[in-house]
């Protein structure tokens, strides 16, 4: 089966997403003459003009996100030949829902995301659920409208707290644009001989670590965590954790490392021990088989005190 | 007692602009607490709040996944015991639904806890795209609300002015909507709103009244009796058309049905075509009946024993006529106080019914006479409407027997004008939340006069 590449446009309205894309197929670097499907799920102010494409190739559509059915993608891509499609999305919909819904010969090549920077925050603190579904599949995310000399670095922080890889590009009213090089430091010190993770950091290191395990391969970490049971390892782990929260109380979910211990039955479902454990990047089923990081207790101290907020946070 | 008054609207649309607005000039001297659920681009400020004495709660997070589940309404139980407000304003989150929120309130309504008013801000440039785009809840709060008030009507062109306004009636036909930019209202004006006494069948009702005075007058002075053929005298005892369940009526009786929907010929202001004229009867009936000297109620009113037709139904003793009279003032049909009575029509009435923006008929048992009025969010040349008015008199258009107008203008003044035959009277006023036009004549071209207006 022939793959199509798909070119995925996120954020919110009025946010420039068309008039990048109407740019982008203007441009015969990007747009040589592939046949290509335009998906448009949002039509906002501004809008397309094909005579400006250097090729008669593209061919648009407009649909409904939340209601479009993988046979009508299939068939629009059948009916246009379609050799690639740039989609434009809703922003009030999940990316992932539509991903869901895509036929399977379509490819997702890039993601990018567009904000508006003035109203970015806005949104941010109303519609967090939906900002982060945009930022945390994006590889890219283009705050535009902002003035020179700004202060970046709320967009930077709210952007790498959802995604670490993500490029940040910062377009400003000038004209001009800058790439993010801001480097985060991590609240802790991997290069320490007992890496201490602080409660509220909890998360953090969760992340890092589930992201890039063998940066922690051979090292040693303490953490104060809630005791889990892992159901199919009934003898000798457990998994210790925390639960943490990323958008909202909704999205609430336990996230536990599975850790080998001799005695794990011993303790108490949920309660609150100080691990001690050398990490090891290894296949793990809670992993789904993927390489993650698994702990070997050095020492749990059981009867730690209960973390305050007991939800991990970001 | 505490309202509860709900001003949705999505996010940037305005709603902590007017809510400010509002606790300046409108909540002044109320005991306020003010829930937020959304963090806006605009904060309120503390020191604003403490200097109106207000409370402020914030909700949880805002996000839309989290708005309204179960704390919201032991919240707002909260903050009912804690402070016994005399009002708490909530600014809910701009991607719920506004449904939503009215049915979490109603979970905490009583007999001291009462849902007050339910508002919709919408940026008036962005109705078309957010309606197209975000769909449910956008429409959701349009639909819902009682008051839709349009943020920014003065940066956006007229014509993506109709087209929101337009679409806006096409999911709310009975909202009040406000059009004016909120700097030419005060927030007086924009309560009344809220509360369904700016709109169009209100200010229809005025210049009924006022034609209905001046006929009075002329009823005095001529002596019209039972041969009158004006069409307004009813010598039949059901000439009090009082269906509208107001406790307070003198004519409030037991067979409402019987009243309404009898004999066309007999009653002044039978005409049933629609839902909208159904509503306006009332004030019509009453009023004529007691313009029109009709026995029955003015002999009523005087305490008369040998009284009434109108209201015979009543076999009540002479206390409660006494009784009945005490109340005609503020809620009788037949009450003395023209002007507050309308008022009180129109808003238990009317207020949810007819303030739709579109044509207002009122028609007159022998067809006769014909109200007509329409709500414009369109701008006037002064000299546009002197002609039209001129034009209005000239009988092309059927006998104008009056016509009112509040209308914004071009250069940002707001024109008044009222008319009677053969005498205009135009001048420069105040703002209103939007433009009403009505006229009231025998004969009426109803689609001629709303073409020499163009609305």
């Amino acid at each position: 089966m022939q793959q199509i590449p798909v070119y995925v446009f996120t954020g919110f309205l009025d946010s420039g997403k068309t008039k990048f894309i109407q740019e982008t197929l203007e441009d015969s670097r990007f747009n040589d003459g592939e046949r290509t499907l335009l998906l448009v799920f949002e039509e906002g102010e501004e809008e397309y003009d094909f005579s400006a494409y250097p090729k008669q190739n593209v061919n648009m559509e407009v649909l409904d996100q939340q209601t479009v059915t993988t046979k009508q993608l299939a068939d629009l891509s059948k009916k246009y030949k379609a050799e690639r499609v740039v989609a434009e999305l809703n922003g009030m919909q999940q990316v992932g829902d539509l991903y869901m819904r895509m036929p399977e010969e379509w490819v997702v090549a890039q993601e990018v995301m567009f904000a508006d920077a003035s109203t970015f925050m806005a949104y941010n603190a109303n519609m967090r659920n939906l900002v982060m579904d945009k930022l945390v599949g994006a590889q890219m995310v283009v705050f535009n409208r902002l003035e020179k000399g700004c202060d970046t670095m709320p967009f930077h922080k709210i952007a790498r707290a959802a995604n670490r890889k993500i490029d940040i590009l910062y377009d400003y009213t000038d004209g001009s644009t800058e790439y993010d090089d801001i480097v985060d430091p991590l609240p802790f010190d991997i290069n320490a001989p007992v890496i201490e993770v602080k409660d509220d950091d909890y998360a953090i290191w969760y992340r890092d670590c589930t992201e890039e395990p063998e940066k922690y391969d051979g090292k040693t970490v303490k953490f104060k965590a809630q005791v889990a049971m892992l159901r199919r390892d009934k003898d000798g782990m457990f998994a210790p954790g925390r639960f943490v929260m990323t958008c909202c109380v909704e999205d609430i979910a336990f996230c536990g490392i599975p850790c080998r211990y001799p005695k794990p039955r011993e303790m108490e479902s949920r309660s609150w021990v100080m691990v001690t454990a050398k990490i090891s990047a290894e296949k793990h089923k809670l992993y789904k088989g993927d390489i993650g990081p698994v702990l070997t207790a050095i020492e749990v101290v059981k009867g730690a005190e209960p973390a305050d907020p007991d939800v991990a946070t970001f | 007692m505490t309202k509860i008054d709900i001003y949705s609207g999505f996010l940037g649309a305005g709603k902590t602009t007017l809510i400010k607005k509002m606790i300046s000039e409108a909540y002044k001297g109320q005991k306020l607490v003010l829930i937020e659920n959304e963090f806006g681009e605009i904060g309120i400020d503390g020191g604003f709040l403490q200097d109106a004495g207000i409370n402020i709660t914030e909700m949880n997070s805002g996000c839309i996944c989290c708005s309204l589940v179960g704390d919201f309404g032991k919240a707002l139980t909260q903050v009912i015991t804690e402070y016994d407000p005399d009002r708490i304003i909530i600014e809910p989150s701009g991607v719920g639904k506004l449904s939503d929120v009215i049915a979490a309130v109603e979970k905490v309504t009583n007999n001291e806890v009462t849902l007050g008013y339910t508002v919709a801000v919408a940026d008036a440039g962005k109705v078309k795209v957010y309606m197209k785009n975000f769909g449910e809840f956008y429409n959701n709060q349009i639909e819902t609300a009682s008051t839709i008030i349009l943020s920014r009507t003065d940066s956006i062109p007229q014509s993506k002015l109709d087209t929101s306004v337009a679409l806006i009636r096409e999911h709310n036909a009975v909202a009040t909507l406000v059009t004016t930019p909120w700097g030419e209202l005060t927030g007086e004006q924009l309560i009344a709103a809220m509360e369904g006494k700016a709109t169009l069948a209100a200010e229809l009702a005025r210049l009924e009244m006022e034609r209905l005075a001046a006929e009075e007058h002329h009823h005095h002075h001529h002596e019209h009796d039972e041969n009158c053929t004006c069409g307004c005298h009813d010598h039949d005892h059901e000439h009090h058309h009082h269906h509208d369940e107001d406790d307070h009526c003198c004519c409030h009786d037991h067979d409402h049905e019987h009243h309404h929907h009898d004999e066309d010929g007999h009653c002044c202001h039978h005409h049933h075509d629609e839902e909208h004229e159904h509503h306006h009867h009332e004030e019509g009936h009453c009023c004529h009946g007691h313009h029109h000297g009709d026995e029955g109620c003015h002999e009523h009113h005087h305490g008369h024993e040998d009284e009434h037709h109108c209201c015979e139904h009543h076999h009540h003793d002479h206390e409660e006529h006494e009784h009945h009279h005490h109340e005609h003032d503020e809620h009788c049909c037949c009450g003395h106080d023209h002007e507050h009575h309308h008022e009180h029509h129109h808003h238990h009435d009317h207020g949810e019914h007819c303030s739709c923006g579109h044509d207002h008929h009122h028609h007159h048992a022998d067809e006769v006479f014909t109200s007509w009025g329409r709500e414009t969010h369109l701008k006037f040349e002064r000299s546009a409407i002197e002609n039209a008015l001129k034009e209005l008199d000239s009988g092309k258009y059927g006998m104008v027997l009056r016509a009112k107008g509040i209308l914004p203008c071009v250069d940002g003044t707001w024109i008044h004008f009222d008319m009677v035959p053969e005498e205009i009277d135009i001048r420069t006023g105040s703002a209103d939340i939007n433009g009403k036009l009505c006229v009231i004549g025998a004969q009426l071209d109803e689609a001629g006069v709303a073409a020499l207006f163009g609305v």
